[in-house]
């Protein structure tokens, strides 16, 4: 258990790294879970994880790479424990009646497509999707730079052509 | 590719559409909710061993009771002390665990190490069948037999009740332990390497 005066020493430092990264977080929540509740449960066990990790955490490395690696190694954990219950869950649902954005149906449609990928495939788009570098997704994954550049290549054009094969039913069914 | 990310590609403005116009959340919530969880007894105990820590609990509701007679104090001395020693090495092993599976590692070497963590946790569950459940078993062996030597004289009824736990609690065991515990292990064990297999193609 911690200290009361190193908890508020964490809590500001916390904080600060869930302002920061929260949002990041909460779309690779998405993009590892199909429904909000368990994207939320998710959240907030890397929430604990990050509290968990950060007095042991040394500045020298970098801190984005850190919190997506605690991210993703809690997402899988956790994904592999709702394997068997996620399989009978339904799809993301879709909000029937509302107008909705062609932009919203975009980032629909690449969430539900990021949501069908391997685990694998999804931990190096998921970090790609959110602006890592080459280097920094091998950092994260542990895996190397080039292997990450084919992986990704491919991934891309699976998700580009399932955004255009999603637009063509768009357009045949209005 | 845009891997140096001198500029947004086109997935990468879908995906963080939000990014821009989402609202300021407030992270004091979940602060709070963190600081409780560090506090809870679920986070204490470790979730999965939860189990062999409630057994504890009969420890000296054990002890208690082993001034009856002589046979039954024996059989409660035998139980506390297997119960103790379950507590203790599930303790260990948790510590042990926690310290094994860091969570800032890359993804590869978590999921080597989580491989390795299952296999010495089969291992585990599968030798606890020994030296946890014979001598747990022997003592309510002992029990049974100095109940029913108390309250009947009949050998063959001795014989009977006391010889019907061990075999019965045995099994019970076994089905626990290689139906429930090692098949879900195995098939997370399954899971992990299927995604190091992944994690490994490159085509």
């Amino acid at each position: 258990m911690k200290s009361s005066e190193e908890q508020s020493g964490l809590e500001p430092r916390f904080l600060r790294i869930l302002e920061m990264y929260g949002p990041p977080l909460r779309r690779l929540c998405s993009g590892f879970m199909r429904d909000a509740a368990a994207q939320q449960d998710l959240f907030q066990e890397i929430a604990v994880a990050i509290w968990t990790a950060l007095p042991n955490f040394r500045a020298e490395a970098s801190e984005r790479t850190w919190v997506y690696r605690i991210a993703h190694n809690v997402a899988l954990t956790s994904l592999t424990k709702r394997r068997r219950q996620e399989s009978r869950e339904q799809p993301i649902e879709t909000l029937s009646g509302d107008p909705v954005a062609e932009d919203d149906l975009r980032h629909r449609a690449l969430v539900e497509a990021v949501q069908q990928l391997k685990p694998a495939e999804r931990n190096i788009v998921l970090l790609y999707l959110e602006g890592l570098s080459g280097r920094e997704i091998a950092e994260v994954t542990g895996l190397s730079v080039d292997n990450i550049g084919v992986r990704l290549s491919r991934i891309r054009q699976k998700l580009t052509l399932a955004l255009r094969g999603k637009e063509v039913v768009d357009e045949l069914v209005p | 590719m845009n891997l140096s990310h001198d500029h947004e590609d086109e997935l990468q403005s879908i995906w963080r559409k939000d990014a821009a116009d989402s609202r300021k959340e407030d992270y004091t919530m979940t602060l709070q909710l963190v600081r409780e969880k560090g506090r809870t007894l679920h986070e204490f105990l470790r979730g999965g061993d939860t189990v062999s820590y409630m057994l504890l609990v009969f420890v000296p509701v054990l002890i208690l009771n082993a001034w009856r007679w002589r046979m039954f104090r024996l059989g409660n001395l035998v139980l506390a002390i297997t119960l103790a020693a379950m507590g203790v090495v599930t303790w260990i092993n948790a510590r042990r665990a926690s310290a094994a599976l860091e969570n800032d590692w890359d993804l590869r070497a978590y999921q080597e190490n989580l491989l390795h963590f299952i296999d010495e946790r089969i291992r585990y569950l599968r030798n606890v069948k020994y030296w946890f459940g014979i001598p747990f078993l022997f003592g309510l062996s002992i029990l049974a037999y100095s109940i029913a030597h108390h309250f009947t004289a009949n050998a063959w009824s001795i014989l009977a009740i006391t010889s019907v736990w061990f075999p019965f609690g045995y099994c019970v065991l076994w089905y626990c332990i290689e139906k429930k515990g090692v098949v879900d292990l195995k098939r997370r064990r399954d899971d992990v390497e299927s995604l190091l297999r992944n994690m490994d193609q490159t085509e």
